[in-house]
């Protein structure tokens, strides 16, 4: 275990390299939280409450799910993935004593824990003290809450990982990413707006795939939407997910393995 | 006891084969059809521990697919592969735990990590215990002078500086094997000398088994006591270099300016193998005749103005091995 724990603590240290790129992030990221945080402004001015959300659950919701989109684009698990197996990296990756997947997991950890701490945090506190936002009602609930930023990740951690494994049949697989993680992810998690905002039919179909459990959950449990029953239903939707996805992460790594054993690079 | 025993080790790739044409693109869509490439065919040969060997061949010939098989990262088609006592596509990781690798097109540092911390990752990878990796660490910076830059990052080293790097990163675990894939590849004369004396070091000191791929041939004849040459997947020459030598070098070559363009030029035991206006090539077999004899005729028969004679070189061997197979 203390080997992947360098990874995490190698990749941490990495990112201190590319400080211009994460300044650039962290710019234009708190410019689009402010045009979100003014849109829904204007749209509750006359309104006090709508579907159970008044005007500081909306903005803290807004908040919290656009910082923990942060993590979707500074993953780039996919892209990684997909590098090394098109320059053959991939082969000195498997010439050594290691689990590919937990060192990619170990290894994003690191790069996101540094973008959580130095990017996300910082950002959430400007608006949290801008615009006077709300805490999580108890310390169980940001102990919760974090827990559900965690699995989460995981869960979007997985989809990035197998979306990169089809790099091994595929030699183009930037559109699936598009359509999955730019697409599907984006309309799904929740994060332009709340779950209980969607119409009936989109809700359906959101609660049989992974994705609101990668953004929705955790704010939804920050904001107080989520409790008692319905909280513990989510946190065991996100470990059910958790599972499946590393399980088929894994799957599928194996068979791609099989066939570069087989095939060749 | 071999600590490499290959038996007839063989590794068929497929091949889909593409029609050309309108019919052919589209019976190509609905039915593919393949040729069999036969990368490694049939090949043995055994390593004893603490051999130094250079694996040659042209570009294709199934040297790298013979090396991932070796190292576990290809399963062959048929044929089996022991490697101290394991299979490596079976037991890749007991496997790669044991061998070191290096590919001289790529690195297996972390391109934007400082050297030291590449090599830290691989202490936890190997899980080095901390005085062996000390004890590593000081040996081959000393031998290899990392100490300069064992803090700058990878992607700012010379390749020189980065193939020293590589080498130490696949020796720190004390691997018993070392693969080679074209470690001098792109060096400069210097570099490639300090990689050549690096290895037979290591092989003397540290009795790491080295089997190493290269095209540049003076790597061979510094590096190595014995010479495995694939072409087309099979080995066609399998043995000491000095044996090379002994049996293909006892061609010796005549370089002869004449005073004129002589258009008959007969000699016994001789072969003119090439003329260019004035000057003639004369190769003849030293068990058969002697230099000097060779001389005798030509003085009583033709005019000369200079003459040279060369030995072999191992490169010029090999190349008339490759063009015209084992003779």
């Amino acid at each position: 275990m203390k080997k992947y724990l360098t990874f995490t603590v190698k990749a941490f240290q990495r990112t201190l390299t590319y400080r211009f790129e994460l300044w650039m992030e962290l710019f234009i990221n708190v410019l689009f939280m402010l045009v979100y945080v003014y849109l829904w402004k204007a749209l509750y001015t006359g309104r006090t409450s709508v579907e159970g959300y008044d005007l500081n659950r909306i903005l803290t919701y807004i908040v919290v799910s656009q910082t923990l989109l942060t993590f979707t684009f500074t993953l780039r698990i996919t892209r990684i993935i997909e590098e090394k197996v098109r320059t053959g990296e991939v082969v000195t990756d498997l010439m050594k004593p290691i689990d590919f997947q937990l060192m990619t997991l170990a290894t994003a950890a690191g790069t996101s824990s540094h973008t959580a701490l130095f990017n996300m945090l910082p950002k959430f506190l400007l608006f949290y003290g801008v615009f006077g936002l709300s805490l999580p009602s108890s310390l169980l609930m940001v102990f919760l809450f974090i827990i559900s930023v965690v699995l989460g990740y995981v869960i979007l951690f997985s989809i990035e990982f197998i979306i990169g494994i089809f790099a091994f049949w595929v030699v183009e697989i930037r559109g699936l990413y598009a359509f999955v993680i730019w697409g599907l992810a984006m309309l799904f998690s929740g994060y332009f707006l709340p779950m209980e905002f969607y119409p009936t039919f989109l809700a359906k179909i959101a609660a049989v795939l992974p994705f609101r459990a990668i953004i929705y959950f955790p704010t939804a449990i920050y904001t107080g939407q989520l409790i008692g029953e319905r909280l513990v239903t989510a946190l065991l939707i996100q470990l059910t997910w958790v599972a499946a996805l590393v399980g088929f992460g894994r799957l599928a790594y194996r068979a791609a393995f099989r066939k570069l054993v087989i095939q060749g690079g | 006891m071999p600590i490499i025993t290959v038996e007839h080790l063989s590794k068929h790739f497929k091949v889909h084969k593409r029609r050309t044409g309108f019919w052919g693109n589209l019976s190509s869509t609905i039915s593919r059809k393949h040729d069999i490439i036969k990368a490694v065919d049939d090949v043995n040969f055994s390593l004893e521990r603490g051999e130094l060997v250079g694996y040659i061949g042209a570009n294709g010939a199934g040297k790298s697919t013979t090396i991932k098989m070796l190292t576990g990262i290809l399963v062959p088609t048929s044929g089996h592969i022991d490697v101290m006592g394991l299979t490596p596509y079976r037991h890749r990781k007991e496997n790669t735990r044991r061998i070191g690798v290096v590919f001289g097109q790529r690195t297996q540092l972390w391109w934007d990590l400082p050297v030291i911390d590449s090599f830290e990752l691989l202490k936890h990878i190997y899980e080095i215990p901390q005085n062996l990796y000390k004890q590593n660490l000081e040996f081959f910076s000393e031998m290899l002078q990392l100490q300069p830059f064992l803090s700058t990052p990878v992607r700012r080293l010379s390749l020189g500086q980065r193939m020293r790097c590589d080498l130490t990163a696949a020796l720190l675990h004390n691997p018993e094997i070392l693969y080679l894939d074209e470690p001098t590849i792109g060096l400069d004369v210097v570099a490639k000398e300090q990689v050549r004396q690096f290895l037979r070091q290591v092989n003397a000191e540290r009795q790491v088994t080295v089997i190493l791929t290269t095209h540049d041939l003076n790597d061979v004849e510094k590096v190595c006591q014995r010479l495995i040459i694939i072409d087309s997947g099979k080995i066609i020459y399998d043995g000491g270099i000095d044996a090379l030598k002994k049996r293909y070098g006892k061609t010796r070559m005549l370089i002869v300016d004449l005073a004129q363009a002589y258009s008959d030029i007969q000699l016994d035991g001789v072969d003119l193998t090439r003329r260019d206006g004035n000057r003639i090539w004369l190769a003849f077999d030293r068990d058969t005749i002697s230099a000097s004899e060779v001389i005798a005729q030509l003085t009583a028969r033709y005019e000369i103005q200079d003459l040279t004679i060369s030995e072999p070189e191992i490169e010029e061997i090999v190349r008339r091995i490759y063009e015209i197979g084992v003779y």
